[in-house]
This record gives structure tokens, C-alpha cells and sequence, in this order.
């Protein structure tokens, strides 16, 4: 099965201690990875480690074969992310934004960009200035960006955050329907974990900048265990504590 | 080379998307005609010819001198440490490019942006002359022209540094109090050691004046276009060096 996110003892420590250590982690096509992990946990480091954010101290990140601090803009050719938070050009309106990802990638036709407004709900606003948006309609914006040029690997950080019902709804539709029509594989960190177990083949529990736990759902938990019960466990464990859930 | 093209295009289309820079642009064309129409109603008093063969060139020292490196440093402020600060460069380094590609364009958008300016303030302080009716000739006008594209070097080298500078900000007022100081004692520091300006591309901007003399050797002015290019080259690769580190 052809890798498309390969990391090998990935590392990268901050000043102050925190960060990520030695994480092994490799994504199949067609894989939906979540990403667990509580606030702090290094999450969104390893997110912006494997996208070339920040500068890993260790290891090897390899997007598509394609090795990482040589050739991030091959491997992100074929990547739509969006990290951390949806921060945008707050005088541009969402078309031009869109049209401004767009310009990346020349197979996006213009009829791509209407249509994508169209889907996730923003194409009544497509000539208003990013700056009105509210969090909500900024994170739906970035999600259409993340999906604009067809990826074949999408990153998502919170992708959830401040969506609306339908939103969220939407939102789910649109990584399955990606999913099982043209097997793009995803990563995603959240804390919606109930979304989670309905949209992912695997997940990973990252803990104090280490992955403390990853595999296939169906192997993970036990015979009607949920998602949280496992997860909540696996904190458990690895905090030492007594299990009461 | 597409992705290049597209992320400088990108970089320009964001610059002229922001209100100021229309501004910039309005104010750059209107400012040498409203000069000229206050000189014209002091002509009496002054008893000499308001907008006379030099007005292009006494309107390219004024703003080579101030009216430029203000723009310069208000587009680089935009152009990195705003950036950084609104956290909106992870957009362009989440896009298929490196960021050789990506520092390049951003210098290219600045370039542009002042030899844009440079062509307004031509074409401004042209028809001012042509109205005014003191055209003398087309031979001074192919001399405006050299003036221009001289200057046009020296703010390069201004842009070079004011690039370099910002590399070391992530706030917008940090870096242009610190431009702005510096910028101030580099043009007075000459007073203070006289061959200071020799080494310095940021005393540079009154260089075009050399062009319109013809007692000045052309040595020199290889010497002087030599210096301001490796300056310019200098700088940006002092500054991509800082870029390319950034993490955000």
C-alpha cells in the first residue's frame, strides 16, 4: 500500500522542555487517522513538524516518498492542511482567498471554487471581506481551502472548531464522501472524539510529545468499548492512575 | 517556475488589495501635481519658473529621500513581520513552494512596487513639465530617464536592507521605530565620518543626480551600480538566511 506520511523517531523539543519525541507513525492511502491527545499534548507540533512549520531537532518526515527539509513543496503538492487556527487575509473576500490557494494548483477550475462555497455554506458571502466572518464561517472557509485542489492527503487540527450542527454534519459528508470515492487519506486532531470513532480506520493517543498508543480501530477497542472509554483508559495507564471508568 | 510566478502574483495581488497601498499609489501621483500647482502661485514671489526642466528630478531627490523609503517600509512591515504577527505566513508556507520561492516573490512584490512608483512619479512630473510648457527636449527626457532607473537601483538597496531588518521582528511597530532610527542615523552618521556614506546603501538615494552630470567619470557609476547590486544581493541573502529559519 503506497505511504503517504511517514515519520521515523521525529523529534523536536522547545525551550521550554515541551514538544515531540521519537514518533513513529506511517499513513496508508486511504487511511482517516485521529489524532488524540489532551491540550498541550503535542498534537499540533507534530502536525506543524510534518508540514514544515517548524524544524524538527530529530528523525525524518516523508510526505509521498518525498523526504522533508528537502523537498516539502514536492510532497505538499498533494497535501491540503490547516493548522492550528484559521487565520486568513482579512481584506481579501472568501472568493479571492480561494482564488488565491487556487493559483498553486491550475488544474482548479473557477467553477471548483463556486462549487466548493456552494457546499460548505459560504456562498452567499462570497464577495464579503474575510473580516466579517465569524469562527465558524472562517473555519468553513479554511476547510474548502484545505479540499480546493482535489489533495490526495489532507491534514485537519480542530477542523470541528466552531462549527455549527450542520457544519459539523457537512463536515463529516465531506471526508467520507472524499474518502471512499477517491481514498484521500486524512489526518485529523481533535477533541470530538464521538466524531472521531465515526470517521476514523485509526487512531493515535499522543501524551506529553509521545505516542503512546496507535492502531486500527476495530483492534484498539474491545467488544463494545467506545472510543473515549479506550481513551480515557489509555490516559489512565499512562498517568499510572487507578481506572474508574 | 509556475509555482514562482503564482506566489509572486499571489504577493502582488495581496499588496494591492490593501486599501494603503491604493492610497500609496493615489498620493505618489497626486503629491508631484499639487507641488507644482503650489509652486505656480508662488511664482511671482519666488520670481523664477515653478516647475522648470529640473521638476522631475527635484521631485525624484524628494521622494528618493523620504517619500520611498517610508513605502518600503510600510510594504516590508506588511510583508514579514505583520505576517508573522497575524500569523498569516503559514498560508504561504502551506503552499507547494519553498521558501527560496516564497522570500523571492515577496521581494519581487516590493521591487515592483517601487519601480511602480518610480513610473508614476515619471509620468506625473512629465505631463507637469509638458503643461507647464518648460519640455525642453527629448534628450532630457531620455536624462530623466537614466535619473530614474538609477534611482531606481538605489532603492533596491534600501529595500535589500529594510528586508534584512525585518527579519529580526515579529511586531510591526518594533520594526519600523527600529527602520525608521536607523534609517535616521545612517543619514546623519556621514556628518559625523565623512567616509561612512561611501559604505552605506542607505546613502545611496540621492545617487541619480550623479547620472545627470557629465563631469562624472563612468568608472564611477559602474563603481556606484556594482556596489548598490551586491548590496541588494547581500542583504536579501542575509535576509533569506533569517527567513528560511523562521518558524511559525
Amino acid at each position: 500500500m503506497e505511504s503517504v506520511l511517514k515519520t521515523v523517531n521525529l523529534g523536536k523539543r522547545y525551550g521550554n522542555d515541551r514538544g515531540i519525541h521519537e514518533i513513529d507513525l506511517e499513513l496508508h492511502a486511504g487511511d482517516v487517522y485521529g489524532l488524540l491527545g489532551p491540550n498541550g499534548a503535542g498534537k499540533t507540533t507534530f502536525l506543524k513538524a510534518v508540514t514544515g512549520l517548524i524544524r524538527y531537532d530529530q528523525g525524518s518526515v516523508s510526505l509521498f516518498g518525498e523526504e522533508g527539509v528537502v523537498s516539502f513543496d514536492k510532497g505538499l503538492e498533494q497535501v491540503g492542511c490547516m493548522i492550528e487556527s484559521a487565520d486568513f487575509y482579512e481584506f481579501l473576500t472568501a472568493k479571492q482567498y480561494l482564488q488565491s490557494v487556487a493559483r498553486f494548483h491550475p488544474q482548479v477550475k473557477a467553477q471548483r471554487i463556486d462549487d466548493l462555497l456552494e457546499y460548505v455554506g459560504l456562498a452567499y458571502v462570497r464577495n464579503d471581506k474575510i473580516k466579517g466572518f465569524s469562527t465558524g464561517m472562517k473555519q468553513k472557509l479554511a476547510l474548502a481551502a484545505a479540499v480546493l485542489p482535489e489533495p490526495r492527503f489532507v491534514i485537519l487540527d480542530e477542523p470541528t472548531n466552531g462549527l455549527d450542527i450542520e457544519g459539523i454534519v457537512m463536515f463529516r459528508k465531506l471526508i467520507q464522501s472524499m474518502n471512499e470515492e477517491k481514498k484521500t487519506t486524512f489526518l485529523i486532531s481533535s477533541h470530538m472524539i464521538h466524531e472521531l470513532e465515526q470517521l476514523c480506520n485509526r487512531v493515535g493517543i499522543v501524551v506529553q510529545g509521545r505516542l503512546i498508543k496507535e492502531g486500527y480501530v476495530t483492534d484498539l477497542l474491545a467488544h463494545n468499548q467506545s472510543l473515549e472509554a479506550f481513551y480515557i483508559e489509555q490516559l489512565h495507564q499512562h498517568k499510572g492512575e487507578v481506572q474508574y471508568v | 517556475m509556475y509555482k514562482w510566478t503564482a506566489s509572486y502574483f499571489n504577493e502582488l495581488t495581496l499588496l494591492f488589495y490593501r486599501r494603503k497601498v491604493i492610497l500609496i499609489a493615489l498620493f505618489s501621483a497626486a503629491l508631484p501635481v499639487l507641488i507644482a500647482f503650489a509652486l505656480k502661485g508662488l511664482e511671482p514671489l519666488l520670481a523664477l519658473l515653478a516647475v522648470g526642466p529640473s521638476f522631475p528630478i527635484e521631485m525624484l531627490s524628494l521622494y528618493t529621500g523620504l517619500w520611498i523609503p517610508l513605502v518600503i517600509m510600510t510594504l516590508t512591515a506588511d510583508l514579514f513581520p505583520h505576517e508573522v504577527a497575524s500569523r498569516t505566513l503559514k498560508l504561504a508556507f502551506l503552499r507547494p513552494v519553498t521558501r527560496l520561492q516564497v522570500f523571492l516573490s515577496r521581494a519581487a512584490a516590493l521591487a515592483t512596487s517601487v519601480g511602480g512608483i518610480l513610473v508614476i512619479l515619471f509620468i506625473t512630473t512629465f505631463l507637469c513639465t509638458l503643461f507647464a510648457g518648460t519640455l525642453t527636449g527629448f534628450g532630457e527626457v531620455l536624462s530623466n530617464l537614466k535619473a530614474y532607473a538609477a534611482a531606481f537601483i538605489a532603492m533596491l538597496a534600501v529595500s535589500a536592507v529594510f528586508v534584512f531588518i525585518a527579519q529580526f521582528f515579529k511586531s510591526v511597530s518594533g520594526f519600523v521605530i527600529t527602520a525608521l532610527v536607523l534609517y535616521a542615523g545612517f543619514k546623519v552618521a556621514p556628518f559625523l565620518l565623512s567616509s561612512f556614506s561611501a559604505f552605506s546603501p542607505l546613502n545611496y538615494t540621492d545617487w541619480h543626480m550623479l547620472w545627470l552630470s557629465s563631469y562624472v567619470r563612468a568608472g564611477t557609476l559602474i563603481t556606484g551600480t556594482l556596489f548598490l547590486l551586491a548590496s541588494s544581493v547581500l542583504f536579501f541573502s542575509l535576509g533569506y538566511y533569517k527567513f528560511d529559519r523562521t518558524q511559525v
